[in-house]
């Protein structure tokens, strides 16, 4: 299943980097986005008045 | 297009302009010192002074490759197909160090014409092929040697392979 | 006609809300062209090609290593193309795609040095020498970050953008030389294998795992870059109108 490779260790250690770099540029947005969501949400809240505080 | 993004857009012409010719000039400028290594001949022919820390490029010459059997220490000779230097060197040669491969040698020169080198980095070309393929050629003959161009050893490698 | 359809849909991306419903839209598939053509790419690179004669499986780096190199470059370029334009027209949505390559750029450069510098262990002999290439290739990662730096010192985000979008185009110039520094100085680093023009020096049965990861990591920029602005543009225009409409359309859904 897995390929036998020689310098096995630099050439999946590589990959590796690019995997987890790609997956940091998946994630950021989506994790900045979520957390920017439940910012603005929120905000609309407080204004609207239907905002129940969580620790009155 | 407005007056106003015109000599905007003017004023960005300039800028890449500018920028691309000042950095054009102080490259020309510095070009011997963004060299990464110097060739057999230059060091034949150039008065680099004895104990200057140089960096020696070339191929290590066929049949020229002698390991001393007690410890790491190797003497070769490095060749730009015209001159050649002889060097010495204690330590771990990198994987692709074999004769005919192209090295970086860094370190010094002897009064007596030794270049003593304490680091070996080996260089390797732009090509890439199975080994099979190069199995064909080396069959055929066609490994790349000294004087041929490297133009016609690409088209042999080609015409060997479709 | 076809000209006046493309400048009428430019004009509609340069609207905010035209903008977030596009990127919403495209984004995914963008994401899954990309996991689609690695999947593939990272297959063929792994498992079908053969070892190289002379580097043997070491080689295979080169199929994450190159299209990295390539992507951060062509970044570089993408974001040179729109930051001239924010400077000229100052169209707030190329102001805020310019600075969003940057970040992108940067994780592209990473990769190309990482992997670069992994793959010279084995083969050279030293993870990093000073020569043109390799130092080139550090610089234009400092360009990137100093671009994000200075966009990030500004309070004011489009004056920010503006001042960062000069250094973008002054930073320029470092991408020529990268990509001429093999040619006009000796260097460690070896020479062009892929030529658009002429052939290249790379076996034809090494090559499609190459053309996959270009195609996808080319991808994965477009993806990242329409995920990143739209966040920004909702960052910075989080008290307008349209954002306040659509949070509330998006409660009722």
């Amino acid at each position: 299943m897995i390929p036998e490779l020689e310098y096995a260790i630099y050439v999946w250690s590589s990959y590796g980097i690019f995997a987890v770099v790609v997956a940091w540029q998946v994630l950021q947005p989506l994790l900045y986005r979520r957390r920017l969501m439940a910012e603005l949400r929120e905000e609309q809240a407080l204004q609207s008045g239907e905002y129940d505080d969580p620790n009155p | 297009m407005t007056p106003t993004r015109k000599k905007r857009l003017a004023v960005v012409g300039l800028l890449v302009l500018g920028v691309s010719t000042a950095t054009a000039i102080a490259l020309v400028a510095l070009n011997d010192n963004v060299r990464f290594s110097i060739g057999p001949s230059e060091i034949v022919a150039g008065d680099y002074p004895e104990g200057r820390q140089l960096r020696l490029g070339g191929l290590v010459a066929a049949g020229s490759v002698s390991r001393d059997p007690a410890s790491l220490a190797v003497t070769f000779q490095v060749t730009d197909c015209i001159h050649e230097i002889p060097v010495t060197f204690n330590g771990i040669l990198p994987d692709l160090f074999r004769e005919g491969q192209g090295v970086i040698a860094h370190g010094s020169l002897a009064p007596d014409g030794v270049f003593h080198a304490h680091e070996v980095l080996a260089r390797h070309d732009e090509t890439y092929m199975p080994p099979e393929v190069e199995r064909a050629m080396a069959l055929a003959g066609s490994g790349l040697v000294c004087g041929e161009p490297l133009e016609d050893h690409l088209a042999t490698v080609r015409g060997e392979t479709r | 006609m076809i000209w006046k359809t493309l400048k009428v849909g430019f004009h509609r991306l340069g609207s905010p809300p035209s903008f977030y419903r596009f990127s919403t839209l495209v984004s995914p598939w963008l994401w899954a062209g990309f996991a689609l053509c690695t999947a593939i790419g990272v297959y063929y690179a792994l498992y079908v090609v053969p070892p190289d004669y002379q580097q043997s499986d070491s080689f295979r780096i080169l199929y994450v290593h190159v299209p990295s190199a390539w992507q951060a470059m062509a970044g570089y370029v993408v974001m040179s193309i729109l930051a001239a334009i924010a400077l000229v027209w100052r169209i707030r949505m190329t102001e805020i795609m310019a600075m969003m390559c940057a970040p992108i750029g940067a994780a592209f450069t990473a990769i190309c040095l990482a992997t670069g510098s992994i793959w010279g262990r084995p083969m050279w002999g030293t993870w990093w020498e000073w020569d043109a290439r390799l130092t080139s290739m550090l610089v234009l990662l400092f360009i990137y970050l100093g671009i994000m730096g200075l966009y990030a010192a500004f309070e004011d985000r489009r004056k920010g953008a503006r001042v960062a979008c000069i250094l973008v185009l002054v930073g320029l110039v470092n991408i020529p030389i990268i990509h001429f520094s093999v040619e006009w100085w000796t260097t460690l680093h070896q020479g062009k294998t892929i030529r658009i023009f002429g052939e290249s020096s790379m076996h034809y049965s090494m090559m499609p795992p190459l053309i996959w990861m270009t195609i996808a990591v080319k991808l994965m920029f477009g993806a990242a870059l329409l995920d990143r602005s739209r966040n920004e543009l909702l960052t910075q225009d989080r008290r307008k109108g349209w954002v306040q409409k659509k949070l509330i359309q998006e409660e009722l859904k």
